[in-house]
């Protein structure tokens, strides 16, 4: 089976694309997502928030059809009943303190009794010393929080949740991580966007990889990681002898392509701690001394960017 | 409910209610001024001209276009519109609650100033008969004002200068000479309630009425007829648009 699909899909996304005037955003995704936690994981600008912002029914698909549980959310509001929304932005209202908005939120919604349900998830995001004070004074990871609880106050089936980590510390990530894993392995259908592949991988249980609007590879995070294994790393090594350097450095089995430039060889390898077990001591033979020695090419969006044109 | 509470709250912001209260307070303050220099006659005149020219013409509707397009441009600005649309609340619910609060707040807001200057000219002159025609009449107008500019205040950045243009340029120079486009007026059809209201004044109503006979009736309709169209306009809108 394409691992871009789930077996028992909540969320079904058919050529999917987006475009705002010749900017094209999202370029024909199709995929799904069932129970469990995923993740979507892509650079900056990838096109991971149009994705869900369409999945929610916040934008227009300019091609293509999303439905959860077989609905379109554009034509539907009452699906929004087992929906939840993280959105990346600052998007709450400042005067409103953390319990307001959750127990907002839980009456838009047609819960019945917001404030217990406000109590309820306050509590689930460790929001309690804070739940009455105006959210204009919260720090980011509070308010990512205070979002978090919003989107969790009516018990939805399917959360989708927007860089949600973005701005928490550490002790405040580790905990939304649990619970995000618990929400997803107690059947809930959990999307987590992410540009950190660590975070994604702490998370979820498989991961969609966007870059350039497009699906750039999919799977469960041993698969992704896998795939990564593969990537060429360039290195830059600066010497007081680079074409020695290069020819001894050539000789290598780790070592895939060098070229120079000045006192710069550009190494391409495979394998980053092999390379730099024979670097140092290639320069020790030669007698050559080592200014630098530094990864070119390691941000994710190159990354990213290799596995689009792998696949 | 929830929505009517807390748009309210987000368009009662300090510094703006201050700001809109200090301007609508301005009318009565002129009216005390002008009708404590002629003690001893009645002040129906100087109610009528500054009642009519400067609060509904300027301070109602200037109070009434700031609140109307902030009601949703606000949401939109801050990002919180998808907080309240992700909700499985029908969109001409979401338009009506937005309608109902701007119209609310700003009827509020600028009552503030007009039944205080309707009660001075009842301390003034002993007659109270023009304080429930002027609170009628600005409940309509604000109406008015608010089913045109919520939509406008969604679909544009800069839906306050356009209302600027619209009761300075539109209402005030250019519906004046055309008395044909008064209709086209929510000040001229605000003042229609009132004059039909209040009877027969020494009061010369001259071109403000425009081509219009005075009756309360009629603009009530016009309104309410105004606010569904706009009740609609918005949800469509919502339900169209992309949401940034």
């Amino acid at each position: 089976m394409n691992p871009a699909f789930s077996d028992d899909a909540t969320i079904e996304i058919d050529g999917l694309s987006k475009w705002f005037g010749p900017k094209v955003a999202v370029s024909n995704i199709s995929c799904s997502f069932g129970p469990g936690v995923t993740g979507l994981l892509g650079p900056n600008g990838a096109g991971k928030t149009t994705t869900l912002r369409t999945i929610v029914g916040l934008l227009q698909p300019s091609e293509g059809s999303i439905k959860i549980h077989g609905t379109d959310p554009r034509t539907d509001p009452d699906m929004y009943r087992n929906l939840g929304l993280v959105p990346e932005e600052d998007a709450v209202y400042p005067f409103l303190t953390g319990r307001e908005l959750a127990e907002y939120a839980a009456r838009l919604t047609g819960v019945t009794d917001p404030a217990a349900a406000a109590d309820r998830v306050i509590r689930l995001v460790a929001l309690e010393d804070a739940a009455d004070r105006p959210l204009s004074g919260y720090s980011k990871g509070m308010r990512q929080r205070a979002k978090v609880a919003a989107a969790l106050v009516h018990d939805p089936d399917v959360i989708v949740l927007d860089e949600p980590l973005n701005g928490t510390d550490p002790v405040q990530r580790a905990k939304l991580i649990t619970l995000f894993r618990e929400l997803g392995d107690g059947g809930k259908t959990v999307i987590v966007s992410s540009h950190v592949l660590a975070e994604v991988e702490r998370v979820a249980n498989r991961v969609l990889a966007m870059v350039d609007g497009k699906l750039a590879a999919a799977g469960d995070v041993a698969a992704i990681r896998a795939a990564l294994s593969d990537i060429p790393y360039r290195v830059h090594v600066q010497t007081d002898a680079p074409r020695r350097l290069a020819a001894a450095l050539l000789e290598e089995r780790a070592v895939h392509s060098v070229s120079i430039d000045g006192e710069s060889v550009h190494v391409e390898t495979h394998d980053l701690r092999m390379l730099g077990n024979v670097v140092a001591p290639a320069a020790k033979r030669l007698e050559a001394s080592i200014s630098k020695f530094e990864p070119e090419d390691e941000s994710l969006e190159s990354v990213f960017r290799y596995l689009v044109r792998r696949t | 409910m929830a929505i009517v509470r807390v748009t309210s709250r987000q368009l009662l912001g300090r510094r703006r209610v201050i700001g809109l209260m200090l301007l609508s307070m301005i009318a009565p303050f002129i009216f005390f001024m002008a009708s404590g220099a002629s003690p001893g006659r009645d002040h129906v005149e100087e109610y009528f001209g500054i009642l009519i020219g400067f609060q509904f013409g300027i301070v109602m509707a200037v109070i009434t276009i700031v609140v109307a397009s902030s009601s949703l441009g606000d949401e939109r600005r801050q990002h919180t519109l998808s907080f309240l649309v992700v909700r499985p609340l029908p969109r001409a619910a979401i338009a009506g609650a937005k309608l109902l609060t701007a119209w609310l707040v700003s009827f509020l807001v600028t009552a503030t100033g007009t039944v205080t200057m309707a009660l001075l000219m009842g301390w003034r002159d002993g007659t109270w008969q023009y304080v429930a025609p002027t609170i009628i009449a600005l409940a309509i107008g604000t109406l008015g004002y608010a089913a045109l500019f919520v939509p406008f205040g969604y679909l544009v950045t800069r839906a306050t200068v356009i209302g600027m243009v619209y009761v300075f340029l539109w209402e005030l120079a250019i519906t004046t000479p055309l008395s044909a486009l008064a209709p086209t007026s929510v000040w001229k059809t605000t003042n229609v309630a009132f004059a039909g209201m209040v009877g027969v004044t020494d009061f010369d109503y001259g071109p403000v009425l425009g081509n219009m006979a005075p009756g309360v009736g009629g603009t009530l309709v016009k309104f309410l007829v105004l606010s569904a169209v706009s009740v609609a306009v918005t949800a469509v809108l919502l339900r169209r648009r992309d949401i940034d």
